[in-house]
């Protein structure tokens, strides 16, 4: 199996704000696997709770196992895409399935859900899951781009010019979304591929940053600390409980320090023989 | 449930609450809140209740409708907007800013649902005006723990923006404005210094670099260390002295 630590710099993040009592955020991540999973969870009580956490175990564990036995950049006979494709899909959806069960049986997690966001980097590309308004967001030359977009009703809304992003900025409206995990027996899940670059930053975070901070002040923040990712996180987690920390903020942020291109099949059995 | 105050030549002569997903506005006997006045045309406007947020809409009406002093075809609505037709104006207050009637907690992540039998019918969720009444599946649980939030933001950092002086060195004399939220001291790849503007002032961090800065003659190793004033910051062997004018 390939190791991305040389080429992968990641670190995470999660508190729980200034408002709320619990954090309801759960994120994982691993740097030789090349994986993030980010979950903002909800429902009563602790539910919200289970639910991320189930989110996040599920998808670790299911994904550090399909990896061992399959390369994620290897074309499926199904249909011509890279295994990665089914590996996040039926992770996810696998989490899904434990979530709703446990709501199903435990009266005091019933209507739990969450939102996940997963990156499973490989073959010099990332692949992301996501279902609900968790974010991922992008850092190249200096400039920042929201790659995911939510599944929440001001994103239908502004869609479908209802609404102006200005307006948007004041709605009551930003928590609510149209898909979450562990809701319904099962779940559409939004998988898109992207080219990765080394130099390239990516910022996986909860609503909980990113309703509290301008995308330009985030911007700013990465561009300023991208020397020291730790201290980048903790500072985007500070300056979101500065601002009045309403919600739980999580975030995990993904350095390329170079490329690392899937190896053919002679050469990596080969390394694995040396390994 | 947000309310509307009826107001002529600034009394108040009604007050409804808007407890339908859409609440007309004109001369005909028809609309929620009819107004008999010339002015004002037979549907005049509409408001649009969605989620938590309610929007105005001019139903093409003669006069038109305005908006704190703008003309509008549709619109937002935030607190203590008022909201012009004819002779008068309607003045709203949202739920949130009323108090916590509804005792729902509309910061925390909800999961919107159409009707299972709507759902069945058309899974993809339609735009949200023609979409039949959404439905918040806020738990019981969930209502019940839930907390009055405090919307106000904290205050802006300091008035008074920090100053950074360089002390000895080629750059002896300058003087640095911290205005930003960050501003980074020192060289890239060798030794970088960030200071953070917070509300509750200016913070030194290290970035980057074997050696740490110094405060004061003290490295300040990895953590936050808070400037005084004529706090003296030491780095790559230029000092420099903090100030807030």
């Amino acid at each position: 199996m390939v190791n991305l630590t040389q080429a992968l710099d990641i670190t995470g993040l999660t508190d729980s704000g200034q408002v709320r009592e619990h954090n309801e955020d759960a994120i994982g991540f691993d740097a030789a696997d090349g994986f993030v999973v980010l979950a903002d969870g909800m429902g009563g009580y602790n539910a919200g709770e289970v639910a991320s956490g189930i989110a996040v175990e599920v998808i670790a564990h299911l994904l550090r196992e399909m990896l061992l036995k399959n390369a994620p950049e290897r074309a499926l006979q199904a249909h011509g895409q890279p295994a990665a494709y089914d590996m996040l899909e039926h992770a996810v959806r696998q989490a899904n399935a434990s979530i709703y069960g446990t709501a199903q049986s435990q009266p005091q997690c019933a209507g739990m859900g969450t939102t996940v966001v997963v990156g499973l980097y490989f073959d010099n590309r990332v692949l992301v899951a996501h279902v609900g308004d968790s974010r991922l967001y992008r850092l190249r030359g200096g400039a920042l781009e929201q790659i995911t977009r939510d599944h929440s009703l001001l994103q239908e809304q502004l869609d479908s010019g209802l609404i102006t992003a200005e307006e948007a900025r004041h709605s009551a409206n930003r928590n609510l979304v149209t898909r979450a995990v562990g809701i319904d027996p099962d779940v559409a899940v939004d998988l898109s591929e992207f080219e990765t670059q080394p130099g390239d930053l990516y910022l996986f975070c909860s609503d909980g940053l990113s309703d509290m901070l301008e995308d330009g002040d985030i911007a700013d923040t990465l561009n300023t600390l991208r020397a020291n990712l730790p201290l980048a996180a903790e500072q985007l987690v500070q300056m979101a409980n500065d601002a009045g920390g309403r919600d739980n903020i999580s975030v995990v942020l993904v350095g390329i320090k170079r490329d690392y291109p899937a190896q053919s099949g002679l050469w990596s059995r080969l390394t694995s023989w040396l390994g | 449930m947000a309310k509307l105050l009826l107001c002529l030549d600034g009394t108040v002569v009604k007050e409804f609450r808007l407890n339908r997903e859409r609440f007309t506005v004109g001369r005909r006997p028809t609309n929620d809140i009819q107004i008999d006045n010339l002015a004002v045309s037979g549907e005049h406007a509409a408001l649009l209740t969605v989620g938590g947020d309610v929007f105005v809409e001019d139903l093409d009406s003669t006069n038109g409708t305005v908006v704190n002093g703008k003309p509008t075809k549709r619109q937002l609505l935030q607190d203590g907007d008022e909201i012009i037709i004819g002779k008068y104006m309607l003045k709203f207050w949202s739920e949130n800013a009323a108090g916590s009637d509804a005792g729902t907690d509309y910061e925390k992540t909800m999961m919107l649902r159409v009707p299972p039998a709507v759902a069945a019918a058309a899974p993809a969720p339609a735009p949200v005006a023609a979409a039949p009444r959404p439905v918040v599946a806020a738990s019981a649980a969930a209502v019940a723990a839930s907390a009055v939030q405090t919307g106000a933001r904290p205050a802006e950092p300091a008035s008074s923006p920090g100053v950074v002086k360089v002390l000895t060195g080629g750059n002896a004399g300058r003087e640095l404005m911290l205005t930003k939220n960050l501003t980074t001291l020192g060289k890239a790849g060798v030794q970088v210094a960030v200071i953070t503007r917070r509300p509750q002032g200016y913070f030194i961090t290290h970035v980057e670099g074997a050696q740490t800065p110094k405060v004061n003659g003290v490295q300040i190793g990895q953590s936050a260390r808070k400037l005084e004033e004529e706090d003296l910051i030491e780095l790559l062997g230029v000092q420099m002295a903090f100030f807030t004018h």
